[in-house]
């Protein structure tokens, strides 16, 4: 049985947002979640924190995914951060060269 | 022992999660962990891809024929396909250097695939494009 990618999303007071996301961010995964999640990161200087503690496995989507958010958020003059990623995020991280948003 | 699994697949975006929801249900059942049972995903879904997007002219689904070989050393993965030459070890990687505004978003699934799997050979046999991803136990 497929397991469904999830996305948890908080926005706190201060307007600073913590997206967590659980599964897999692969073709399917990747698929199940985009939209929310580009959302999230969007309007007026953002600030993000994407904890990855629940991502098990990253294919080219996922980074892809992850780069065009840090991308998105910093033309608009926000800040991204990720936190708690996996081993198998953390390599997908240093591998699209976005390990030093680790925080 | 070796545990084998062979399948031929119509590449569609639908065929390749589909494929790769039965190769997790084969790898969970040999009790294989996690660092190496990732390996034929990326590979089902990265070169599925790349098949789908640059492997013929036409808009046809073409097919593909994968097998998994798990033995005491390790596991490897050996994909086929009849699109156009493709030698992923021709493939640069791409430039993580340059400025984020300047760095490409596609690109990453082949050096991705090469950072996890310990080997990857290519061979062009009888019009088809082979190649072969080992990963060793504990590497």
């Amino acid at each position: 049985m497929a397991t469904i990618t999830a996305l948890t999303a908080t926005t706190f007071d201060d307007g600073s947002r913590l997206l967590k996301v659980d599964g897999n961010l692969d073709l399917a995964g990747v698929g199940a979640i985009e939209t929310r999640f580009y959302a999230f990161c969007g309007g007026e200087n953002p600030r993000v924190v994407i904890d990855l503690s629940g991502v098990h496995f990253v294919a080219s989507l996922g980074i892809r995914l992850l780069l065009q958010a840090v991308k998105s958020v910093k033309s608009r003059q926000g800040s991204i951060q990720f936190i708690h990623p996996t081993e198998t995020a953390r390599s997908a991280l240093e591998i699209a060269g976005l390990d030093s948003l680790i925080g | 022992m070796a545990n084998r699994l062979s399948f031929r697949f119509k590449v569609t975006l639908e065929e390749i999660s589909r494929v790769n929801e039965e190769v997790s249900a084969w790898m969970n059942n040999l009790g294989v962990s996690s660092g190496l049972s990732h390996l034929p995903q990326l590979a089902i879904e990265e070169l599925g891809t790349n098949v789908l997007k640059y492997g013929h002219d036409d808009d046809q689904a073409h097919e593909v024929d994968v097998e998994l070989e798990l033995s005491e050393s390790g596991l490897q993965v050996t994909f086929t396909d009849d699109g156009r030459p493709f030698n992923p070890l021709e493939t640069a990687a791409p430039d993580v250097s340059l400025p984020l505004e300047e760095r490409a978003v596609g690109g990453l699934g082949i050096h991705l695939l090469r950072s996890v799997a310990d080997t990857l050979e290519y061979q062009r046999v009888d019009g088809k494009n082979r190649i072969r991803l080992f990963k060793q136990f504990n590497s």
